[in-house]
């Protein structure tokens, strides 16, 4: 890849600069050659990135969603059946109680009805689910 | 320069070392509540990502010690009582009886398979610590009885004493252990005056002589490598290095943190005299890349003659040449840079680390492209395979990266979802490009969005070709 002086083409009348500084600092003193270190060999900067970037930096994020409760009482609610962590930023760290609701809304052990804003319970069973009974 | 030459600066720093060591000598240890192993931050690169130490730090004084730097920034670490781990509970969890949760998590992961265990990360295992207190003791002789593959890496004179030499003696025709000794200079009065109660060289040279007799795999662990120190005499610690049976070498340079404390810039100052820079943060500051952000490491060009000099001295003796380095992380001749071997018949266990790192990745590229000239792309899934601790959410909570994370992110975060963050972020320090500073660039994305990188000659290869170095090693 082109675009960073330091790799192979980087030559100065057909030394590099490692081979030059090299020839130059021969029987000096530490002090001379840390000063013709400091003025010979200083780092490149890497070239811009210019192709297309990572759509994401990590798969945590497909994982992660924001919520924001309508009012103080639905998030007092919230508080009162999750722990919410503030280290940082508020969050919540064990949601298991909310994946198993979840699981036994998916299998029909209860429903939402929309209209009444109530979830109704039929035949309540236990279901089985990766988190347990429901 | 001699000691008598030292000045009062001189006087207070190496005062303050030599009281630091005065006092650990002979101390008891205070608790059994220190937490090790645990899973490296540095496990991008890392061979051995299971490291342990069975002390809370170390005896010794060394003023370039990176341990010293990290703990005395860290506020957590307040407690100066000298902690060491539950002896008894470490071997029951390698035996397949942990005690807790993350013990578990360590068995399933790693002792069950014989995963190779590092000993001595952040301390020493045969400082005045382990002679005070004998606390390794059963736990070596268990990992003796369990033929279990472990690698030390220590400077500390523990190791002469006599239930130690029948200990290694009586272990040694299995070979399961591997010993890594720190020297970083052949110059005794300089090393007297950097490695405050630290056995003199010839006394480590005695060591690795001693080891090796006993058939044990050992390696010259120069590091950190202090421009300006180490080069004086190095050509006479090689020889003699080699002398007492080395097996490897494994370089890193020494590196400066720009979050320093006033004892850590005292120390800078003090090293910068010896190295005969005038200001070492202004001196690091000019020479390093700016895209590793403040942990300083000088650029490949300033380190390049100080590599090819070892690097020359490892191939023509065929020894491994190891770098952990960023820089010239390439010519790696083992996919270890602890200088671990690729093939071991006598113990297969010295092999038993992993390949899913970017040590062993660009060791591999960098020959591939010397033998066929193709230049190796590197792919997240194909770097970081199948290890089963990369996806253990209890393994990744001591990496530095989850400070700052809020807690619902720290407890399901993953070693593979850090690692995939710092692969992505073009902005991070720990971004491949960053970090190895531009031996692997960005050319894309694969089907899942990560980017992919491609490995990138440089200048110096070409050169070291034609002078006759041998880099399909």
């Amino acid at each position: 890849m082109s675009g960073i002086r330091d790799f192979v083409g980087k030559r100065n009348k057909g030394e590099s600069r490692t081979e030059l500084f090299q020839k130059l600092s021969k029987g000096k003193s530490k002090k001379e050659i840390r000063k013709l270190e400091s003025e010979m060999l200083k780092p490149e900067h890497l070239p811009p990135y210019t192709g297309q970037g990572a759509g994401r930096h990590c798969d945590i994020d497909k994982l992660t969603l924001k919520i924001v409760f309508p009012d103080e009482e639905s998030f007092k609610l919230w508080k009162q059946h999750f722990r919410v962590s503030t280290y940082i930023e508020q969050s919540t760290v064990n949601i298991d109680k909310l994946i198993a609701f979840l699981c036994a809304l998916d299998k029909g052990t209860i429903k939402y009805d929309k209209k009444k804003k109530k979830i109704e319970c039929e035949n309540i069973k236990s279901v089985r689910t990766r988190y347990g009974d429901h | 320069m001699k000691t008598s030459n030292l000045s009062e600066l001189d006087t207070e720093i190496i005062k303050e070392s030599q009281r630091w060591v005065r006092e650990n000598k002979g101390l008891k240890i205070g608790s059994k509540g220190y937490n090790s192993p645990r899973v490296s931050s540095e496990i991008a690169d890392c061979s051995m990502p299971m490291t342990f130490d069975h002390f809370s730090y170390c005896s010794l004084g060394c003023l370039y010690c990176f341990a010293y730097y990290f703990k005395s920034n860290n506020p957590a670490i307040k407690d100066r009582s000298l902690g060491s781990v539950n002896i008894d509970r470490m071997i029951n969890s390698i035996r397949g009886r942990p005690h807790n949760q993350l013990e578990r998590s360590f068995y399933n992961n790693f002792y069950k398979q014989k995963f190779l265990l590092h000993w001595g990360g952040l301390a020493d295992p045969f400082c005045f610590f382990e002679r005070a207190n004998l606390v390794g003791y059963p736990l070596i002789q268990a990992l003796g009885e369990e033929n279990y593959p472990t690698l030390f890496s220590f400077k500390g004179d523990a190791v002469f004493m006599k239930q130690y030499r029948r200990l290694f003696t009586k272990y040694s025709s299995q070979r399961n252990f591997a010993f890594q000794v720190s020297i970083i200079t052949g110059d005794e009065d300089m090393a007297r005056k950097v490695e405050i109660g630290v056995p003199n060289v010839s006394k480590r040279l005695e060591a690795i002589k001693m080891l090796s007799e006993m058939g044990y795999w050992t390696i010259l662990r120069l590091r950190p490598y202090i421009i300006g120190i180490s080069e004086d005499c190095i050509d006479e610690l090689l020889d003699r290095a080699y002398q007492a049976g080395i097996n490897g070498v494994s370089m890193e340079f020494f590196a400066l943190d720009v979050r320093a404390t006033i004892g850590m810039k005292t120390r800078y100052d003090w090293l910068g005299k010896q190295t005969g820079a005038k200001d070492m943060m202004k001196y690091f500051s000019r020479l390093s890349p700016k895209e590793r952000g403040g942990y300083l490491r000088l650029n490949r060009d300033v380190k390049e003659p100080h590599v090819k000099r070892v690097y020359k001295f490892c191939a023509e003796r065929k020894l491994v040449f190891a770098c952990s380095d960023p820089d010239f992380k390439e010519l790696n001749t083992s996919g270890s840079c602890c200088g671990m071997p690729d093939s071991y018949p006598a113990n297969r266990g010295l092999e038993n680390w992993t390949r899913s790192q970017l040590t062993y990745h660009l060791k591999e590229a960098r020959k591939k492209y010397h033998t066929t000239g193709e230049l190796c792309l590197f792919k997240f899934r194909e770097v970081f395979a199948d290890e089963t601790y990369l996806d253990d959410k209890l393994l990744a909570n001591d990496h530095i990266s989850v400070i700052e994370k809020c807690c619902a992110e720290r407890m399901n975060l993953t070693q593979r979802l850090i690692l995939q963050m710092q692969w992505n972020n073009l902005k991070s320090y720990a971004n491949p490009r960053n970090y190895f500073h531009g031996k692997m660039m960005p050319i894309g994305t694969d089907n899942e969005g990560n980017l992919v990188f491609r490995y990138q000659p440089h200048e110096y290869e070409e050169r070291w070709k034609r002078e006759g170095i041998n880099l399909k090693r």
